[in-house]
């Protein structure tokens, strides 16, 4: 029976491979189509984030709660938990993290994401080791080694153990150049006192990401170093640059309860003046 | 109907050529250190697990088609460069693999309909392997390079893949890419024909019969089998429909011009027939399948062109010379009992 669903879904699954490339037309239907004929937990996943994305996070919540009473999986869970992270509600997040993980089929990969990113915003789940679990795994595909690897190198700056932060870094960009992470090697730079490198690495950060990015980064960097008047002056800047409060909460939870403690409040105050 | 006939034959080549390709690259992986492309299920000969839906279309529709890539998670392998290097070239080395033993088969002469399937999968085999070797994604050229030049990173910005896809469509259409294709391609042949198709041409052969130029130039070879058969044969590539009409027209102004003339023949007995159920000269399409000519001279000797091809990959024209008539066969001088229709027909 399930073969036979499947097999009635491949002319709209053809019909979804040309609409891609018409960005314009709605894909919305012919996913909803396909999974109301073929009841595969990926294109429920895929419905539930097209729903997100065009009709908002309300609706989708609505369809992943109807969509999860009937066929409870992981992947509905995965993904609709992603939605409630991308809008910082932790609570629901962690509601829908701990619902996939009751469920009986498991997709390697539909929490793991979910439960990497909750990790650095909870306190209850072990960040180290979620990590840890990730590059354990030899069967993950590459965003989630180098997602883990980032936040691995994330973790080594926090204790300060520059060299391990500095050879996990290295492991990445050895295979690629993420942008992203040149903040993390100006921060071993400056720990290093080695300026020239330093200011390198933020060439290469410059050129290639928004310029409001490598602000924020930088008090981050400013912060892990211990620089506090850095930091305030770099979290200033990012938000001038347009960087909300909420998503340098969302950024890193650390960098936004420093935004809400006195101390900068008070240099803000002191700025205005 | 030519295209159809030419992608069927090509099919069973690109199938097996594809899917070893895709199964060497998961397989190599795994034994690298990951994992990633056993759990997708891709260390599997079962070909469609590794046929892509735009890739075979692309197949009917542009001639040429391509398989679903092998994912793989770099940061497993010990020493990345190197080990990406290897898990990438373990496709085309797997074509190469593919050709030698289908080079090795051809060797053993299976005969006539086995080579016919051979020969397109050793050179589909052979194609899959240069081609893959570009250096533009997605092929495994623009993985293997990043990987040999120094200071370079295995994995390069993929946001522009799909305007290398357009760029390797225009380089296929446009001839830049045959510039590579087709030099390696007729050196394949010419490695194929060495294995199958060279003989020496007879020595009492009559000059009459001499291959034009063209023939030689455009890699036909002749081929030992059929030495028994016929006296002379040559092997062609059927990628268009002219070479056989431009060696038809060769051979027939050649045959008049040294004085032999045209034949209508049959195989069974035309006494037993009437005039009107004899085969003209004429047999079947030159473009498609098979198609005879005879002629003959005042000394009696007959000589007869036979063509016999598999549109898109390869056709034999035989040249027989008999000295005087078979028995089996049932000549007619067709000039001389239909003049008029002669007159016609030419």
């Amino acid at each position: 029976m399930r073969l036979v669903r499947q097999a009635l879904t491949a002319p709209v699954k053809l019909a979804m491979n040309v609409c891609a490339f018409f960005p314009k037309v709605d894909k919305l239907r012919l996913v909803e189509l396909i999974w109301k004929i073929g009841r595969e937990p990926e294109y429920a996943r895929l419905y539930i984030g097209l729903t997100g994305h065009k009709k908002g996070i309300e609706a989708a919540r609505e369809l992943a709660e109807e969509v999860f009473r009937e066929n409870p999986s992981d992947q509905v869970a995965g993904m609709m938990g992603a939605l409630e992270f991308g809008e910082y509600n932790l609570g629901r997040a962690k509601n829908w993290l701990e619902k996939g993980k009751q469920c009986p089929e498991k997709n390697p990969e539909s929490l793991l994401w979910l439960e990497l990113n909750l990790a650095d915003h909870l306190d209850e789940y072990d960040e180290q080791a979620v990590v840890t679990k990730i590059l354990s795994r030899r069967d993950l595909s590459m965003n989630f080694t180098r997602s883990a690897l980032a936040v691995q190198a994330e973790i080594f700056l926090r204790a300060r153990n520059w060299d391990a932060a500095d050879a996990v870094l290295e492991r990445i960009l050895r295979v690629e150049d993420v942008p992203a992470l040149r903040w993390m090697k100006w921060t071993v730079a400056k720990a290093r006192g080695d300026e020239t490198e330093a200011q390198r690495q933020l060439n290469i950060a410059s050129t290639k990401t928004h310029k409001a990015i490598p602000n924020i980064f930088l008090a981050l960097g400013w912060y892990y170093l211990g620089d506090i008047e850095n930091t305030r002056q770099y979290l200033a800047k990012a938000q001038r640059d347009g960087i909300t409060k909420d998503r340098i909460i969302q950024i890193n939870r650390e960098l936004g309860a420093f935004l809400e403690s006195d101390s900068f409040a008070g240099e803000k105050g002191e700025m205005a003046s | 109907m030519f295209f159809i006939v030419k992608v069927l034959f090509l099919l069973p080549g690109l199938v097996l050529g594809l899917t070893v390709h895709e199964a060497s690259h998961a397989l190599t992986a795994k034994w690298l250190g990951d994992g990633l492309s056993q759990r997708m299920g891709r260390i599997s000969l079962n070909p469609l697990r590794h046929l892509s839906l735009w890739g075979t279309l692309a197949l009917f529709v542009l001639g040429f088609g391509w398989g679903k890539p092998v994912p793989v998670n770099i940061y497993n392998f010990k020493r990345p460069k190197l080990d990406y290097l290897i898990c990438s070239l373990a496709g085309p080395v797997s074509n190469v693999f593919l050709c030698v033993i289908l080079l090795g088969v051809l060797y053993l002469k299976p005969g006539w309909w086995v080579e016919m399937v051979i020969a397109p999968m050793f050179l589909i085999n052979a194609i899959l392997a240069v081609v893959n070797l570009l250096p533009i994604p997605p092929l495994d050229g623009s993985k293997i390079w990043p990987c040999v030049i120094p200071g370079m990173r295995p994995v390069v910005s993929g946001k522009w893949s799909t305007l290398w896809v357009v760029v390797l469509i225009v380089g296929l259409y446009s001839g830049a890419i045959d510039k590579v294709i087709l030099p390696t391609m007729s050196k394949m042949e010419q490695v194929m024909g060495s294995a199958l198709l060279y003989s020496p041409r007879p020595k009492d052969f009559p000059e009459v019969l001499k291959a034009p130029q063209e023939a030689y130039d455009k890699n036909y070879y002749v081929n030992p089998y059929d030495v028994n058969r016929s006296n002379w044969c040559l092997r062609f590539r059927t990628d268009e429909p002219y070479p056989a009409h431009n060696l038809i027209s060769f051979f027939e102004k050649n045959l008049i011009r040294h004085q032999f003339h045209p034949l209508a023949y049959q195989l069974s007995d035309p006494n037993k027939l009437a005039d009107t159920h004899w085969q003209l000269e004429d047999m079947g399409d030159p473009n498609l399948g098979s198609w005879k000519k005879g002629w003959i001279n005042n000394q009696g000797e007959l000589i007869v062109v036979t063509i016999e091809y598999m549109p898109a990959v390869m056709g034999v024209i035989y040249i027989d010379l008999f000295k005087g008539i078979p028995e089996t066969w049932y000549l007619i001088e067709y000039r001389n009992k239909h003049p008029e229709e002669f007159e016609r027909s030419n």
